[in-house]
Order: structure tokens, then sequence, then C-alpha cells
């Protein structure tokens, strides 16, 4: 019966939004559809920073904070408020790193991130993102797939569902992790969900071959793996003669797919034979799946026409519990890991021409307390704080946004949104906006509801954010 | 006090309403009263409350009307629109006709009350507030049949307000000018003898079976309120 | 038994106890005057005027977070925030705006209140207004509630959120200027597989990537999108053989917004009146 009143309600709400068709030719799932309406961006480079990185120790200039260091946090910021760690009455903790202003528009940046501070220009900040979620798994769902519980599609999934791909030799959605270490939220974060499993992001090794079994066993030519691909290829039109599923003609475009990949995907994960000045602006080094390395593959993947393209890293939650989650330690590795890496890749799709209509988004799954986070109650040997879902800051840089932008607000203590909230399904209904797709009619169906990205709740274009 | 047998010729006052009769009427007007002021200040749950109780004390008062006392039953009272014209008429004409129970007119003020009060309870049942609260009903329709019904609750209401307007002019036209005490007969159940007309011997069901029915209507009311 | 008033003295009296009680509560609840009135017929709304500050601003706001309980379909508190008249009116307690006091206005004082408060509007539940819409609200009470007054006459009003609004699709238009080019279309598509895609669903204007194509695409292959010359809006010829030769080509296609040539065999000078009319061009030199 609820069930019946909710779909009375969104019945009524989009009412008027027919879904668009993105029917394809079995045999060509990837096929790239045009968007609704002009684009301004064309390909997405997403940088999953997971483990929620600290704001207040890289974009949120918050004097007050500094001004309050080590003492008691206001009772009012701990009122009904739930912490993974926290208790008792924390004390506040200012940044532990100093803060200037950089760039024409005069944007607070940390000292940590010296590379990303010649590009802050052109960074759009969102500053005033929240979540419902509090635990690392589900936020990171929540931002990948628009839901907390797992089975929904990726956005990644979404745009290759939405667009398809340029490059029919190499998958539509491809994702890196460094040291090929899954985030918490696992491969859900780029799954297909609902979706055909052809929309799933394929997950390269930048070490190595970049798709394992890629490549052809000792003893089987190009040749030879042609001849049994075009015999298994007949026998499963006969099945699909026979049955007509069409998982079959699916499967025989994916035999398909990674024939030709077994070139182009080589290919595009060569990055060594870069020269070796763009190699040392990414500070790229054979021999390991850092995040360096991946930038690079990053804008070769993007330059070679594929859609989605996303990088997680890991290691920012720094909670203080160890070395390695430590504001003043492993956090600070983890800005220089990730730093010149990002500054190259900006520089790069500058200098390629691909800036204009690449789609750069930075973003971790929450935020981070404004307090210094006490496990058991007791003061931490490192430093650390909490996760707050409550504010965290991301920013976005290339097609469509407004550079220099600086959007929303926290309190002068950095904990609470003070001004224009954004909230998840807002901000994938903007970023399906700049690729030329309407939130509202990116849809499929499944379970009796015509399943979209932004889920049921109202979201908003934030149209500030775009140039 | 002689108040007794309706039997008994020389007592002063006749029985005329029984106790489930009064009942009713004084419950519904505490019910209407405490449904305004909790609607109007936004106690929802209060609202909700004195809703159910009158969907039951509707249901019981219905049942009354065909197997209650002789006063309480349709059949008594619900005459033609003819009679209730020609009954008015005479009253006009300052003509004392008198009757045991309700008169033509009143008659049919009883079944307009029935029949608004009947709709006002339906239509709670599938109304919504807007915010957090919902009629026990109101999932069983559209959201927007939800939304037409509740401003035809909020209409249906201002036709009880006329209703009980024109019911209290009548009530102190018997005051004033026919020095008639109706509200005393509804609080006691009986008339002065001189009012009740000669050989009227209303006839009284046992109470136990009012409180019988109104505990089956009590179930099948909150049975409705609490279905969803 | 002693003999009532009469009947007409009756009647009388209640003809006027009636009247008086309309009147009082006409007295204390504005709305129900109003609607008493407009039930006659004796309103003429002023509406606002189409271009006002509380037109463009205002109203919005209303009608986004309050008409729904406060607007024709229901009148919560007697409540009506869905025409200026009615908005001025007020409720069951009286006015809700006191024109140039925003800090008496019980409307500014209630949209202002935490969402945990009972008396705050809109209710817990519903979303609630922005810090910015509650201040042009403000500004526009402050200024004096004005229905005429533009938003250059506002004083501190926050500047206008940037709404987006997606146009409806139009296929059928596109479709129609498609037409004019389709076999030439077809024929190169069929040669360049994949390279040739239309801007969008409701567009006749096309983006060519022969990036992917390299040294296979010449001067030649470029010279063969003449038909199309016309609807082409961005080019990636990056990596392919053309060179300068293909200047007057590039220079024919009028509506080219964006060029890329990295690594071509396209000098500088043969792209400059490209970039002096307008185009975008990325050919890696800076």
């Amino acid at each position: 019966m609820g069930a019946a009143f909710l779909g009375s309600l969104a019945g009524r709400a989009s009412a008027s939004v027919t879904p668009l068709d993105f029917s394809r030719p079995p045999s060509q799932p990837l096929a790239a559809l045009p968007p609704e309406f002009a684009p301004k961006a064309r390909r997405v480079i997403y940088l999953h920073m997971a483990g929620a990185p600290s704001q207040l120790e890289l974009f949120e200039h918050k004097p007050e904070l500094t001004k309050f260091d080590g003492k008691d946090c206001p009772a009012s910021f701990l009122a009904g408020k739930r912490f993974a760690f926290i208790s008792g009455v924390p004390q506040l903790l200012g940044a532990q790193y100093p803060f200037h202003q950089a760039g024409q528009a005069g944007a607070w940046i940390s000292d940590r991130l010296p590379h990303l501070e010649k590009h802050i220009d052109d960074l759009c900040f969102v500053r005033s993102m929240r979540t419902d979620q509090f635990n690392h798994a589900p936020a990171q769902l929540l931002l990948q797939t628009g839901h907390e519980r797992l089975g929904f599609a990726s956005f990644g999934s979404w745009v290759t569902y939405g667009l398809g791909t340029e490059n029919q030799n190499l998958p539509g959605f491809i994702v890196l992790t460094s040291g090929g270490k899954n985030p918490d939220g696992g491969k859900q974060l780029w799954g297909p969900g609902y979706l055909p499993g052809v929309y799933q992001g394929v997950q390269c090794r930048s070490l190595g071959e970049p798709v394992l079994y890629l490549k052809n066993p000792a003893g089987v030519s190009r040749p030879l793996r042609r001849r049994m691909l075009d015999s298994i290829g007949a026998i499963n039109g006969l099945t699909h003669a026979e049955y007509a599923n069409p998982e079959t003609v699916t499967r025989t475009a994916q035999y398909e797919l990674a024939f030709r990949m077994q070139i182009e995907a080589t290919d595009a994960m060569d990055w060594p034979g870069e020269p070796a000045a763009v190699r040392a602006r990414y500070g790229a080094r054979p021999g390991e799946a850092s995040f360096a390395n991946n930038c690079l593959v990053a804008r070769r993947l993007a330059e070679r026409g594929v859609r989605f393209i996303q990088l997680h890293h890991w290691g920012w939650d720094s909670h203080g519990a160890s070395q390695n989650e430590a504001l003043n330690i492993g956090f600070a590795d983890r800005c220089r890991e990730t730093d010149q890496p990002i500054a190259a890749l900006l520089t790069d799709l500058k200098e390629r021409g691909l800036f204009d209509d690449t789609l750069v988004v930075w973003a971790g799954e929450f935020g981070r307390t404004s307090m210094r986070e006490n496990r058991g109650g007791q003061e931490m040997q490192f430093v650390g704080r909490d996760h707050n879902p409550g504010a965290f800051t991301i920013w976005m840089a290339g097609g469509g946004v407004k550079p220099g932008m600086s959007y929303g607000e926290t309190d002068p203590l950095g904990y609470e949104i003070v001004k224009n909230p954004v909230e998840v399904r807002d901000l994938h209904a903007t970023l399906l906006y700049l690729l030329g797709l309407d939130h509202r009619k990116l849809t499929y169906p499944f379970q009796g509801l015509d399943q979209k990205l932004t889920s049921v709740k109202p979201a908003r274009i934030v149209g500030d954010l775009l140039a | 006090m002689g108040v007794s047998d309706p039997q008994d010729v020389n007592a002063a006052r006749v029985r005329v309403w029984d106790a489930p009769v009064r009942l009713f009427h004084w419950a519904i007007v505490l019910l209407i009263v405490t449904s305004w002021i909790a609607a109007d200040q936004g106690y929802m749950r209060v609202h909700l409350w004195s809703g159910s109780a009158m969907l039951a004390l509707l249901l019981f008062r219905i049942t009354w009307g065909i197997v209650g006392s002789s006063t309480a039953r349709f059949g008594d009272f619900v005459r033609s629109p003819r009679a209730a014209f020609r009954y008015l008429y005479s009253l006009g004409r300052g003509e004392k006709p008198l009757h045991a129970g309700h008169n033509p007119a009143g008659g049919w003020m009883v079944v307009a009350f029935l029949a608004l009060l009947t709709a006002q309870v339906t239509t709670g049942l599938f109304s919504n507030d807007g915010l957090k609260f919902m009629g026990p009903l109101a999932l069983l329709v559209s959201a927007d049949t939800s939304d037409r019904i509740t401003s035809l609750h909020g209409t249906i209401f201002y036709c009880l307000l006329a209703s009980i307007w024109l019911h209290l002019v009548a009530v102190f036209f018997y005051l004033l000018v026919r020095r008639e005490n109706l509200v005393g007969a509804m609080l006691t159940g009986s008339k002065p003898r001189h009012l009740v007309p000669e050989g009227a011997a209303p006839r009284f069901t046992r109470a136990w079976l009012a409180w019988a029915i109104l505990a089956i209507c009590a179930g099948i009311a909150g049975w409705v309120v609490r279905s969803q | 038994m002693r003999n009532g008033v009469s009947a007409r003295a009756y009647f009388i009296g209640v003809a006027v106890v009636s009247a008086l009680l309309l009147a009082l509560a006409m007295a204390l609840r504005p709305s129900f005057a109003y609607a008493v009135r407009d039930t006659f017929g004796l309103v003429q709304p002023v509406p606002a005027a189409p271009d006002s500050f509380y037109t463009t601003r205002v109203a919005p706001l209303f009608a986004e977070h309050c008409t729904g309980c406060h607007g024709g379909k229901r009148q919560k508190g007697d409540l009506r925030l869905d025409e200026l008249a009615a908005v001025m009116r007020g409720g069951k307690h009286g006015p809700v705006i006191r024109a140039g006091s925003a800090g008496e206005s019980e409307l500014v004082a209630r949209i202002g209140l935490p969402q945990t408060d009972p008396k705050a509007m809109p209710p817990q539940g519903k979303e609630p207004l922005s810090g910015d819409d509650v201040a042009v609200v403000r500004a526009w009470i402050a200024a004096g509630a004005s229905a005429t007054r533009l938003a250059r006459d506002i004083a501190g009003a926050p500047p206008p959120v940037r709404k987006i609004e997606i146009p409806v699709l139009d296929t059928a238009t596109a479709a129609r200027e498609r037409a004019a080019f389709a076999a030439p279309l077809a024929d190169l598509q069929a040669r360049y597989p994949g390279a040739i895609a239309f801007v969008s669903r409701s567009s006749a204007d096309l983006e060519i990537n022969a990036s992917r194509l390299g040294a296979s695409f010449d001067d030649g292959d470029l010279a063969a999108l003449e038909p199309l010359r016309d609807r082409i809006v961005r080019l990636d010829v990056s990596g392919t053989r053309v060179g300068d030769a293909s200047g007057p080509a590039l220079a024919a296609m009028h509506r080219l917004q964006v060029l890329r040539a990295l690594d071509t065999g396209m000098s500088a000078k043969s792209l400059a009146p490209l970039r002096d009319r307008g185009t975008k061009v990325h050919d890696g030199r800076f």
C-alpha cells in the first residue's frame, strides 16, 4: 500500500518526463549514442580519494577552529550526532598545516598541495557536500552508485550506458586502483547493478598485463585465436537462433572486444613509452602500480576515447589510530602521492587539448570532524579526525564547470553546512547535465521502477557550478 | 420525582430519550469540539482518536436507529418532507403540535447531521494533512485522491457548522418562543407531561443491548482505523 | 405557563446575533473575512507586477516551499501565499508580514527557526528555505514588501540562484535538418566508422574525431568531408597525416568551434586564420 502511495507520488513528479531510448543492436552494446543536448564534457576522469581526506587540512581555511584548538567541543555539535569512534566530549582540532591564499581568485589552500595550487583557478570547489552515510563502504557506494546499499549501477556504468563509448576497441569504463588495492566499497563501486553487465567498469592493472588473461596463452597465435573466436561465434549464433537470448550476443560481443583489446589496451597502458619529460611531470615510475602511473594512463585512455576513467586512491582515513592514519604522517604521504600526479594530469589535459571537454572530479566519501578523534574517550598517540558526513569538500575541473568557483559554506569551525548544501544526488544530476544527459531521463526499468542514478528523491542541477 | 414508567399516567414528566441516545448526543457535541480544536491546533493524534470515537458512535447510532428504543428509530422520526413542511408551517402559525420524540422537522435535522457526520468521518479516514499525518485509510487511494478528499473534509466541516447553527436556532426557538426546554430533555431524558402528546408511550429497548452494540461498533471502528 | 417571546422578535434576534457573530469572526480572522468577501465577489486582487522582485524572486520561493499547504489546495492556518494580496492579508492570527520591518514579520520568524522547532516553517521533514532564500524574503519585506519594485531597488538580496531548465527534446527539427545531408553522411560514416557523430539527439551538428584513424587519414580524407562542412562544429585530426594542404578545407568549415590538431603536419601559420576567426585550436603548441 505504501508503495502504491509512493508510486503515485513518483508518478506525479515524473509525469512530464519520458525516458530516453538507449537501445542498441545486441552486438554493439557499447556503441556511442549522442547525448540528449549538447554536452560540455565528453568524458570523465573521476579521482576517488577513498577513506575521506580531511577537508580541514586541504581546502577549508577555518581560523576560528585554529583559535579554539584544544578546547572542548561545543555541546551543540554533539547533540543527536553519531560518530564512528568519537566518544565523550572531544576537543576541537585546528588545521595541522598552514594555509595561504593562491591564484587570481585567492582561494585558500594548505601547504600540502603545492602542485595542485598552480591549477587552483581552474578548480570548482563544492564546500557543502553532504551525505547521510558515516561509514566508508556505504558512503562510497552512495557517491558511486547513488545508493548506500549494494546492487545499484555505478555512475560510470550509467554514463557508459547512456553515451556508449567512442573507441570500440577499449572498454567504455576503465578503473585503475593504486597498488591494486580496492576501496572499502569493493568492486561494487564500479559495478553495473541492474544494468547489463557490459556496462560494468573494467578494472585494469597498471602494472604487468592491463587485463589478466587478455594475452593469448603460449602456443596460441592471433590468427589461431581469430579462428577460435569465429568457431565459437558460429556456435553461439546457432544458440542465439534457437533461444534468442540477447545475453548470447552480448557474450559474443565481449569475446570480440577482448580480441580487439589485445592490441589497443596493451598500447593504451604502455605509458613508459611517453617522453621522459612527461613521465617526470607525473612522477611516474615503471614497476609499480602507483597513483602517478595511473594518472598518466588516465590521460592516455582519455585521449583514446574511453568514456569514463576512474582512479581509486586509498589510505585517507586519518583517524590518528596509527602512523599511516595520522594527519601529520600518513595524510602527508597521501598528499605527496597524489598532488604532483593530479597537477600533471591537469597540465597534460590542457596541453593535449582535452581539458575543455574532460570532466575531472576529485572526491572522497564524506568529510572529517572539526574535533580531534578520541577513540574510547582517550587522547590518542597520533593526531586524527573522525568521520563527518555533515560536510565535505570536493572539487571539479574541466568540461563545463565554473573555474575558480567556491560554492557552499560551512560554519566557522568547519563542522556544519551553513550555505548551499549539495546532496550527492544533486552532484550526480549536475555531472550528468554536463555530459548532456537529463538525470530524469537516464533510466533503466528494473523491479517495476524506472531506476535512475539520482533515485526517487528530487535532485537539482546546481546551476551555480556551471561555467 | 415522577420520572418513571411511561405507563404511569400520573407522573409529572414522561421519559422520552433513552440513555444511549442522550449519551450519543452529548458525546458527539464533545467530539466535534475536540476534533475542531485538535485539527486547528495541529494535535492530529487527538483528532484521530476523536474521529475514531465518532466513527464508533455513528455506527452505533445508525444501528440503534433500527433496533433501538422507539424514539431513537428512524421509523419513528423520519417522515415525509411534506410532513416536515406542514410541521414548520404549523409552528409558524403559532400552533403547538406535540411530539414525544423528534418532530418531523427535527427528524430531518437528525438525518442531516448523521449524513454529514458520516461523510465527515469517512472523508477523514482518507485525508492527509500534507505533513506527517494521514488518515488511517489514506494509503488506499492515490495521493491526488487523498488531497481531493481532504479538501472535501474541510468543506463538509463548514456544512456541519451551518447545520449546528440551524440546530441551535431551533433549540432556542423552542426555549424562548415556545418555552420548551429541549436541552433539558436531552440531558434528563424526560419531558414535562404537558409537552408529550396524550397517550404517547415510548418503548425502550433494554440498555444492555445498546452497550453490546456499542462494543461491537467500537470494535469495527478500531479495526477500520488500525487496518492500514 | 408564561408565554415566550414572539417568533418575530426571536428571528430578529437570531439575525442580529448571527450577524454579530459573523462580524466578530471576520474581525478576528481576516482570512475568513476575505473568504466571505470573495464569496460575494467583493475582492479584486491587485496582481504583482510581472517583472517585480516579488514575482521573480519571492513568489517562486513561496511556490516551492509554502503553497503546498498555504495555497489553493489547502489553507493551513487560513494562510495563503499564492498571491500577493493573500500574503499581505495573513492567516488566522493576523498579518504575517509587516512591510518595512522584516524583524517584526511572523513569516520571517517562522522560516528562520531551526528545523527542530515545532513552529518552524516549512515544518520538520519538508525542505527548508536556504539561508539565501530567507535573505531574499527579508530583503523584500525590509524594502516595503512592494508589488512593483524591481530587483535593483531591493537592497541586500543575494543574487539569484541559477536555475537550469532542460529544453524539451525536439528531435523532429533535428531530423528535418539531418535529412538534407543524410546520403553523404551515410557514405562517410561507412567510410570512417565511428568517427562522425551528431553533437546531440536534438542537433544536426556534427563532431568528427579522426584521431583514431591515425596515419590512414590525410588531406584527401579531410577534403572528402566537404559535403558536411556546414555542419561540422568539432573536429579532431590529432595524429593524422593532415597537413597544410587542408587549410582551405578547414577554412570552409565556417561553423567549426573546436579543432584538435596535435601531432599533425599543420603549421602554426596555417592554423592562425582559424584562431583569428574564433575557432578554438589545440595543436599542443603554447
